[in-house]
């Protein structure tokens, strides 16, 4: 709820409030022994076996937390989760960020992190699509590829010694990203899941939740399958080379649809009120409230006006107590 | 001492065989020369040099044909060596097809050996694509490569053999369906019968010597032997185990027996292998040494055994015996009724043993039993085989591979979750990515031991000890096991049995006793503590009587296990055991062990 200017009046304010007390009472309570500020004890049964992990300390025999957050433990590891916290890269997240620095051989992105994280013009695919050594031609084509100020998608391959972030883009699915938007929001409200890349088939959106807290949401793109590329590349090659000049300045030409345009903005605008009221942000919350915002024929621009707030609150308490009762 | 001229696609054993040039363009000289102390190698340009081979150096295994084609391609410098020179010296006797077979024989076909691996699943796991990637490189893997390929060929097969089959004679099927019905009926029984007679608390009363034994070993039949003599074999003192290791290695018995066997089995090379003789060849008794479970039937008749059997014809005088003896007794030589013979009381035998004679009563009276069309009874033995590779072929056709990774995809990510790596929603956990770190020995298990607070007691050098039972390698007899390291390993063995416990429940193939089994090997334990606490490779060496190159081949693979746990530690969040880690490997890395060359 960090920094929500929103003017409320009363009993907008008064409805706001009921709704959050009632999340509060509908999230778990088995966790709330176990939230610990810095410098308090961690119980533990025997002293001898515990592997103390991130967030712990030993201090004069005793455990003790080094963050503020939820104690959690896996059979003899104890360790502390935090609540809001600065990014955390792990292997394998998927990650939008910006292009800020062309650099010899990679590029420097930028990723909502206390370090800038680096593409190697080697993790990278050529445009041409053969596997072969990068040479100095394509050194001095990296910027056909990629430019300052693009927005590209990733994943994180993997940390240097000295913590400098590495990552990859050797699929279809990872690249440069356009006709979009890119949104900020905090990190700790994107879990990770098993599938990041989101196709909403109504609205014709593609929509990339970023683990480090940026948020793609752009027109959907169709993504070839490697496999058939292979079969294809030849027959289509020839078609390529009569249609190549036609066919490029037509892919210039062709806007996005209003319509697209619209639903773009509208889940923007969605994200947007879900991250000030700092509720998690999955696909299924996000359909949601997109769904009550037509439901309610809101014009995209009123979904930022304080009424669609407290309703997207009472929505969520509606829709947290379902879960419960179905569980 | 052969040399040998290998050339782009030349004959190797060419007639220029003499052209020994070092690349080095000096004149060539006869191989003696270089041989001999004269030539001091280090003058020449050291990355040109003739690779030598000698069947000693490799010890009593003759180099396959892939030793010997690619070894001398790596002696050259890229792009400027066209022709290597190979020098094999053979300092035993060797048979001139074998040496054809080694220099100029085929290379052993390449077979996928895929499987899955816990490690595996996890790292595609962890890649944000999860499970589809795992589909992906399964389908598209060199074995189910291999797999597609050979599918047409097995198809061909099966249609084959079924038009064998159909022209085989199926007159009379029910009769003799019936009577070979009940053949393999008394052969099951007989086998079960078996089993319980050769306990060797029964059986070894009976095995003096001269008794006929009937010896079936190794897919072959030896038919009747002599015993000579019994001999029980224990395993060296295993000093202080625990009582559960202890008892899985069992004693056994080795049982001396004078067998026919063919001729020619005894002169090629240092190790014997007799095989039985072909029917009609004729060949000489040897004394073989049998173990007790390849013993298939104890005979009532023992016959005298001449008491000096090197001499050939005492020998040949026992086989004229034994095949008097089945001239003698045309329906097959009287074996021991364990109820009359044996004294066995026990009611599971009693009533196997009555099993036999009901089945046999039925088979005598059978009317085909009588008059025994061989032919018959031969095209339709024939025919069941048939019928049966048909049967194995065409489930091996339809079991598609496939569809037998996904089952063990889908079933290993069962056991994955009930263990804690990933969560219901097959998101890697904290303790998946530390196992995500670990392949060279078992993943699950050393998480398990990690996560269960088992290092933290030890120290450094106990960590190096107890992480050397997860690295394959050789088995030896002799096992210590210092008294620090007891609980550590009890703990083991109980994590080991709780993981394939729980990969039973998910439906994967796994014996609990074997996993256990062949997870703990504490073989060198006590080796690599004291090479971790300072001590020589001479004192280190003569602690066990494994070799040497077996020692440190372990030891380097342990290193980089030590490391790899280093990295599993660090993704915990674990200082103390990651220095722990660190310090362990450390400890190792020095000395001839971690010696780059023997020479600089």
């Amino acid at each position: 709820m960090k920094g929500m200017q929103l003017s409320l009046n009363k009993t907008q304010k008064l409805r706001l409030e009921k709704a959050l007390e009632q999340l509060e009472s509908l999230s778990s309570k088995s966790n709330s022994d176990a939230s610990v500020t810095v410098a308090d004890n961690i119980s533990v049964d025997c002293e001898d076996a515990i592997l103390k992990g991130h967030g712990t300390a030993e201090l004069d025999g005793r455990v003790v937390a080094t963050l503020c957050g939820v104690v959690e433990r896996v059979n003899k590891l104890v360790y502390v989760r935090a609540l809001r916290a600065r990014y955390k890269p792990e292997i394998g997240d998927i990650i939008v960020g910006r292009v800020i620095e062309v650099a010899p051989k990679r590029w420097r992105l930028e990723i909502n992190y206390s370090q800038d994280a680096v593409l190697m013009l080697s993790s990278m695919n050529l445009p041409d699509g053969i596997q072969r050594r990068r040479t100095g031609v394509d050194e001095l084509n990296m910027r056909s590829i990629f430019e300052e100020n693009d927005v590209i998608c990733a994943e994180v391959r993997g940390f240097q010694h000295d913590g400098c972030l590495h990552l990859q883009a050797r699929s279809q699915k990872y690249g440069k990203l356009e006709r979009g938007q890119l949104l900020t929001i905090p990190p700790y409200l994107v879990k990770k899941r098993k599938q990041h890349f989101h196709h909403l088939e109504q609205y014709g959106i593609d929509l990339i939740l970023g683990c480090n807290g940026y948020i793609w949401v752009g027109e959907h793109i169709e993504v070839k399958d490697p496999m058939l590329i292979e079969d294809q590349s030849n027959k289509s090659d020839q078609q390529n080379a009569d249609s190549e000049n036609p066919m490029s300045t037509d892919e210039v030409e062709t806007r996005t649809q209003l319509e697209t345009r619209q639903n773009i903005c509208r889940t923007a605008n969605a994200i947007r009120v879900l991250s000030t009221l700092g509720f998690m942000i999955t696909v299924e919350v996000i359909m949601a409230i997109i769904n009550l915002s037509t439901s309610l024929n809101l014009d995209i621009h009123e979904m930022l006006g304080p009424e669609f707030y407290v309703l997207v609150a009472e929505k969520e308490v509606e829709r947290r107590s379902s879960l419960g009762k179905r569980r | 001492m052969v040399v040998m001229n290998f050339s782009r696609g030349k004959n190797p054993l060419d007639a220029t065989l003499w052209r020994c040039a070092d690349f080095y363009r000096g004149p060539v000289k006869s191989p003696s020369y270089y041989m001999s102390s004269n030539y001091k190698s280090s003058n020449y340009n050291r990355v040109g040099k003739a690779k030598t081979f000698s069947t000693r150096r490799c010890g009593l295994a003759l180099i396959s044909t892939e030793d010997n084609s690619s070894s001398p391609n790596f002696q050259g410098r890229r792009g400027k060596d066209e022709k290597g020179i190979c020098i094999i010296m053979i300092d035993e006797k060797m048979e001139m097809n074998v040496l054809k077979d080694m220099v100029l024989g085929k290379p052993a076909p390449l077979v996928s050996t895929f499987r899955l691996s816990y490690y595996s699943i996890l790292n595609l796991m962890t890649r944000a694509e999860g499970q589809f990637t795992a589909e992906h490189v399964i389908r598209n893997s060199f074995h189910q490569f291999q797999y597609e390929k050979a599918l047409p060929d097995i198809g061909k097969k099966v249609s084959k053999l079924e038009e064998e089959a159909a022209v085989l004679d199926a007159s009379g099927e029910a009769e003799v369906t019936e009577y070979h019905k009940l053949h393999l009926e008394i052969a099951q029984v007989e086998k079960k019968m078996v089993a319980e007679i050769m306990r060797p608390e029964r059986v070894l009363y009976f095995l003096q010597s001269g008794r006929l034994v009937k010896i079936r070993g190794s897919g072959k039949d030896w038919g009747w032997g002599v015993v000579v003599h019994v001999v029980n074999k224990t395993p060296a003192a295993l000093g202080s185990m625990p009582a559960a290791l202890a008892s899985s290695c069992g004693s056994s018995y080795i049982v001396d027996t004078l067998l026919h066997c063919s001729f020619g089995s005894s002169d090629n090379g240092s190790r014997p292998k007799p095989c039985p003789p072909c029917p009609g060849e004729k060949g000489e008794m040897h004394v073989v040494p049998v173990q007790l479970p390849l013993i298939s039937a104890v005979s009532k008749l023992r016959i005298a055994v001449p008491s000096d059997l090197r001499p050939t014809e005492a020998r040949q005088s026992v086989l004229l015996a034994v095949q008097e003896l089945e001239k003698r007794f045309p329906q097959g030589i009287p074996k021991l009724n364990p109820m009359k013979d044996m004294g066995i009381e026990e009611p599971g035998v009693v009533e196997l043993v009555n099993q036999i004679e009901e089945l046999e009563q039925k088979l005598f009276s059978h009317p085909l039993h009588k008059s025994q069309d061989e032919h018959q009874i031969r095209s339709f033995r024939r025919k069941s085989e048939l019928n049966h590779e048909i049967q194995q072929l065409k489930s091996k056709m339809r079991d598609s591979q496939l569809q037998k990774f996904r089952i063990e995809l889908r079933n290993r990510s069962r056991v994955l979750k009930k263990l804690g790596h990933i969560d219901a929603d097959g998101v890697v956990q904290l303790k998946g990515r530390a196992a995500c770190f670990i392949d060279t020995g078992d993943e699950l298990l050393v998480t398990e031991l990690m996560f269960n607070g088992t290092f933290n007691d030890l120290d450094h050098h106990q960590v190096a000890a107890l992480a050397s039972c997860f690295i394959p390698g050789d088995k030896s007899g002799k096992i210590d096991v210092t008294a620090v390291l007891v609980k550590p390993l009890q703990q083991l063995q109980d994590s080991a049995r709780r993981i394939a416990e729980i990969q039973r429940e998910c439906g994967l193939e796994v014996h609990v006793e074997e996993y256990v089994e062949a997870a703990v090997r504490p073989c060198l334990m006590n080796v690599i503590h004291l090479w971790s606490e300072g001590k020589s490779f001479k004192v280190v060496i003569e602690e066990t009587d494994i070799l040497e190159g077996s020692i440190i081949r372990l030891v380097r693979r342990l290193d980089e296990f030590l490391n790899q746990l280093k990295a599993a530690a660090h993704a915990v969040g674990e200082a103390d055991l990651e220095n722990k880690f660190a310090a362990a490997s450390g400890s190792l890395r020095r000395g001839i062990m971690f010696a780059n060359s023997l020479y600089l």
